[in-house]
């Protein structure tokens, strides 16, 4: 899989700092979007021609959290990015509760290794 | 000598018709009659003794009499007959006695005999009239045996009796009286009854018995009633009397039953002791609904008196609907027996004197007194226990959130310089020196943030168990000193700070409780002003409401999205992520502070403007 852009939505920067490297380090060529909270996630993904391939969704943030976003994610028409939840929490019912959405394909906690990120980025 | 002859004839007919003449006069007669000669052989027993004894005249005749009688007498009747011809001392002769008999079956009787004697041409005979008394004997033997049986009962029964006669003398006074009143039967049969009475009561009982005596009313005479007796040593003490009216051969008797109920009156009282005293409150209605009893517990749950409360109808106690409802349900229970409450445990709302409603427990058991319908309720105020609940709860989840949230978050910095440092390692391999110093820089950050969360969880713990003395503190020197600390805080210099102390007295108030109040609003204002207006400013007043300290601080900042206004005191929460990554705990521990000086904490946005006001009671 070709990956053109990937959306990171995490509050925290230097979490989002890290992610960023990691997948800069790999392909610099992707482009890197960035949300603090679900609420600039989705208006990020509205403004956006094409959508992003790959979604890293923290669980814990401001305004609107990781599972509120993915609940209005789901309702909008155009919903076929691969999300990826990326949290310290490892809660089992924070991990139940993200894969129960369609979208969600993995739900990884933090630290996620250099090697971990490029095998998501390959789609592997 | 035939003249002689015909002499001795007529005289032997006349002599053998007398004879059969006594034969049946003997015969005839009720009583037996028996003649022996002087050795005790019987010469003659007539019918009537043969009915008596069960023997043929035949069979006895010639016999010695004492066949008759048993032992001793039968073995000693000889030496009587022989004692009385030599002495002629007479023991039983012309007197009559009763002595016993025995009959041919071996029954011995009881028979009144006389023994005359006779003497017949120098012969000595003796003639005994026996009447058989046995029935007389046995039915004045079960009169004196059921006298005997009565007065055991009488003795022996638990209760005191007594009897009077007309004008109140004593007449019985039985054991049971003898240990109730101290008296023996003797000290007070024959005395006026009133002795056992009070002097209290000696002026009435003349009065009653005349009374009765003259008008026949009746006051207590088939009805029991509690009175006071009087003891020998003088002790009154409560009983139960009842008394009965008797008539014997047209005299009459009253008999007194009495019952000492001074152990059953100290079980009342101390019933009525514990009842009263009861934490629980316990009422008691009628079956109108009409408050019989109403304990001390009561008055301390509801507010009214006893006195008030005793004869009101019990939905006083109870707000709206049930107010209006109870003499609905009440009715409908009688009617139906549908049982809604009565036998079983709920939770209600219960009505307070002051108007105010509280939540309590309630269980009602209908009672039958008498023939009395009550239902007594107990009633326990459960508002502590009800707010203690929802604190619990309230604190529960809390927790939860917390330890959740802290696990999340003192995580979080962790986990991202552990991340940085790979990058930083990266860097150095690479020998990129700027690369790796702003990954330490972000090290520092994230490590700084986490210093600054611990603090929190450390304050926040203080708050919530850190009793603290309320100290004197003068408003406006407090500001001012608050003021320098955080006059280093970025972009503090662009802010125009105003002050509006209505009141900038002394306050008495825990130091550091107010202190992290003050810096909480302080820091607030400060950290999220809105950098893009040019005239941001904090306006600070202060001002007196009753007895209460109010102080304001509004903001033209970046205020609070709408939708979070909900959240604005809880854990965790925090509205401007890229402005300033605090704890998410300051508000919250801004309220815990507020609430720990019981005063309260608003927030108002108005036209732009950002308020939070304290009230807080002096």
């Amino acid at each position: 899989m070709t990956v053109g852009s990937i959306l990171i939505v995490d509050d925290s920067d230097i979490d989002q700092f890290i992610l960023k490297f990691m997948i800069e380090k790999y392909d610099a060529d992707i482009t890197i979007l960035q949300a603090y909270d679900g609420r600039e996630a989705l208006d990020i993904l509205e403004s956006l021609a094409s959508p992003p391939e790959l979604i890293f969704l923290d669980i814990n943030m401001p305004r609107m959290n990781g599972h509120e976003f993915l609940k209005v994610y789901e309702s909008l028409p155009q919903h076929d990015s691969a999300v990826i939840m990326l949290s310290s929490s490892d809660e089992e019912s924070d991990r139940q509760q993200s894969l129960a959405y369609q979208s969600v394909k993995q739900y990884r906690t933090k630290p996620i290794a250099k090697a971990d990120v490029e095998r998501i980025v390959r789609g592997e | 000598m035939p003249s002689e002859n015909i002499d001795t004839n007529a005289l032997k007919d006349n002599l053998q018709d007398n004879a059969a003449k006594l034969a049946a006069v003997l015969n005839t007669v009720t009583d037996a009659i028996i003649t022996m000669n002087q050795y005790g052989i019987i010469e003659s027993f007539n019918r009537s003794a043969e009915h008596i004894f069960g023997y043929r005249a035949e069979e006895v005749i010639g016999e010695n009499v004492k066949i008759l009688m048993p032992e001793p007498y039968h073995s000693e009747h000889d030496g009587y007959l022989h004692h009385y011809l030599s002495t002629g001392n007479k023991k039983v002769i012309g007197v009559g006695r009763e002595v016993q008999a025995k009959r041919k079956n071996g029954n011995v009787f009881f028979m009144e005999l006389n023994v005359n004697e006779m003497n017949i041409s120098g012969t000595t005979m003796f003639v005994g009239t026996i009447r058989d008394i046995s029935e007389q004997k046995s039915a004045k033997q079960a009169l004196e045996d059921n006298q005997a049986t009565l007065q055991a009962i009488v003795d022996n029964t638990v209760d005191g009796l007594i009897t009077i006669d007309e004008v109140g003398r004593v007449e019985t006074f039985n054991k049971a009286c003898e240990v109730l009143f101290g008296y023996r039967a003797a000290d007070v049969i024959g005395h006026n009854v009133k002795m056992l009475m009070p002097e209290s009561y000696h002026g009435e009982h003349d009065g009653y018995v005349k009374n009765y005596h003259a008008s026949g009313t009746k006051k207590i005479i088939g009805n029991g009633r509690q009175v006071e007796g009087r003891k020998k040593d003088g002790t009154i003490f409560p009983m139960d009397l009842s008394i009965s009216e008797v008539d014997i051969k047209g005299r009459k008797i009253y008999s007194g039953i009495i019952r000492d109920i001074t152990e059953l009156q100290e079980a009342q009282q101390r019933l009525a002791a514990v009842l009263d005293n009861t934490v629980d409150g316990l009422i008691t209605i009628d079956e109108n609904g009409r408050i019989e009893h109403y304990n001390k517990a009561c008055e301390a749950i509801f507010g009214y008196q006893a006195s008030e409360a005793v004869g009101q109808n019990v939905k006083i106690l109870m707000p709206e609907p049930y107010h209006s409802e109870h003499d609905g349900y009440l009715k409908n229970y009688h009617n139906t027996g549908a049982k809604k409450i009565i036998g079983s445990g709920r939770e209600v709302v219960g009505l307070r004197k002051d108007g105010n409603t509280f939540p309590l427990d309630l269980s009602v058991s209908e009672v039958n007194v008498q023939g009395r319908k009550l239902y007594s309720g107990i009633v326990r105020d459960i508002s502590v226990r009800k707010k203690s609940e929802a604190d619990i709860k309230q604190a529960n989840s809390e927790l939860e959130e917390f330890a959740y949230r802290t696990s999340h978050d003192l995580r979080s910095p962790l986990i991202s310089s552990i991340g940085l440092l790979d990058i930083v390692t990266h860097y150095i391999q690479q020998g990129e020196i700027d690369g790796a110093l702003a990954s330490i820089g972000l090290i520092q950050a994230s490590l700084g943030k986490l210093e600054d969360l611990v603090k929190d969880i450390l304050t926040i713990t203080k708050v919530q168990h850190v009793e603290e003395d309320s100290q004197c503190i003068n408003v406006q020197l407090f500001l001012d000193d608050t003021i320098d600390k955080i006059k280093h805080m970025p972009n503090f210099a662009r802010l125009d700070i105003t002050y509006d102390l209505r009141f900038h007295g002394d306050i008495s108030l825990p130091k550091n409780t107010f202190a992290l109040i003050i810096e909480n609003l302080l820091t607030n204002a400060i950290k999220y002003q809105d950098l893009t207006k040019n005239n941001s400013f904090i306006r600070v007043s202060t001002y007196r409401n009753k007895t209460n300290l109010v102080l304001e601080v509004s903001d033209n900042g970046l205020g609070i999205p709408k939708d979070q206004h909900q959240n604005l005191f809880k854990m965790f929460k925090r509205f401007h992520p890229k402005t300033s990554f605090g704890s998410g705990l300051g508000l919250y521990l801004m309220k815990k502070s507020v609430d720990k000086l019981h005063g309260q904490l608003h927030f108002k946005e108005i036209e732009g403007e950002t308020r939070f006001i304290v009230v807080l009671p002096q």
